[in-house]
């Protein structure tokens, strides 16, 4: 022990002292700025998060007011605004396709139940409106398929606000 | 028909006898002519999966003396074609695809377990048509 203190009386000088000090708050720094830097990482992922599920829910309002119209045009006889908005609808469902939190089998397979009926009655309203057909879209069905749509779709809407709420936590 | 429409179509038949193919109704078509023709939602049915569409209908047909042709569609997630195949009277896999229809029909009418219930209805004893926790005393 004594062997040892006065080794350190004749080696460790202030600025060895001085050295160490600042070399542990160096360190303290470095540790206080990473832990910043992931904060900050983990802040902006959580922005980017909320302005997609943000993004996401417009969609699916405009997808509700798409279907909406397209039940006015139909009952208007109006079919080629019908078959305009059939088309976007089917784009925009198509988009949701790859966004968080309809990924799963189960919901790609909602999306693609509408996909398939949008394009059905796209088909049919095309048919129609050729001159040699007599064929004619039953606007009753085709209005209650829609509707029944809108609803599933406000139910996606609403799990979207409540995954918007718990990352606002 | 195309031998690959045709492996599809054996295994959407086994499937359905099996109870298991979630056949939906397709139809966006009005009933013309009631008398002639069969509800046209009775006739076009669709199974989806996550990635693709399968229909089945009973296509129009210009010869009133034939019966009408059976097509099966394919189709993408955009809802896009992406092969198909006619069936008519006249093929030897005709019968199957009526078949297929047939099952597809009895799935989404729910027939068979509606017509299970009701024979289970009337083997139990007492009054049929009466459900006894309706009775209030």
């Amino acid at each position: 022990m004594e062997n040892l203190i006065s080794w350190l009386r004749s080696n460790v000088t202030l600025d060895t002292i001085l050295a160490l000090l600042g070399f542990g708050f160096a360190i303290y720094e470095i540790r206080k700025t990473k832990s910043a830097v992931i904060a900050s990482k983990e802040a902006s992922e959580k922005t980017v998060q909320l302005l997609s599920d943000r993004s996401t829910i417009s969609d699916i309002a405009t997808i509700i007011n798409g279907l909406r119209e397209t039940q006015t045009a139909l009952r208007g006889n109006r079919h080629e605004a019908a078959l305009l908005r059939l088309q976007d609808l089917r784009e925009k469902l198509y988009e949701l396709r790859n966004r968080e939190g309809f990924t799963s089998e189960e919901r790609l397979t909602q999306i693609q139940t509408m996909v398939f009926a949008l394009k059905k009655l796209q088909d049919g309203l095309e048919t129609t409106l050729s001159t040699s057909t007599q064929v004619k879209i039953s606007v009753p069905r085709s209005n209650s398929q829609l509707a029944e749509f809108a609803v599933q779709i406000s139910g996606w809407r609403e799990e979207m606000h409540y995954i918007d709420r718990s990352n606002q936590e | 028909m195309k031998p690959e429409i045709r492996a599809i179509v054996e295994g959407l038949l086994r499937k359905s006898k099996e109870d298991k193919v979630a056949w939906v109704h397709a139809s966006t078509l009005a009933n013309l002519n009631a008398e002639t023709e069969i509800n046209p939602s009775e006739q076009d049915f669709a199974v989806s999966t996550a990635n693709f569409t399968i229909n089945l209908y009973y296509s129009l047909s210009d010869d009133p003396d034939q019966n009408r042709p059976i097509r099966l569609n394919i189709l993408n997630e955009m809802g896009e074609l992406v092969t198909f195949d006619v069936i008519y009277d006249f093929e030897e896999e005709y019968d199957l695809m009526v078949e297929l229809v047939s099952l597809a029909r009895k799935y989404v009418r729910g027939e068979d377990k509606l017509l299970k219930k009701i024979m289970e209805g009337l083997q139990k004893p007492g009054v049929f048509g009466l459900n006894d926790d309706d009775v209030p005393f």
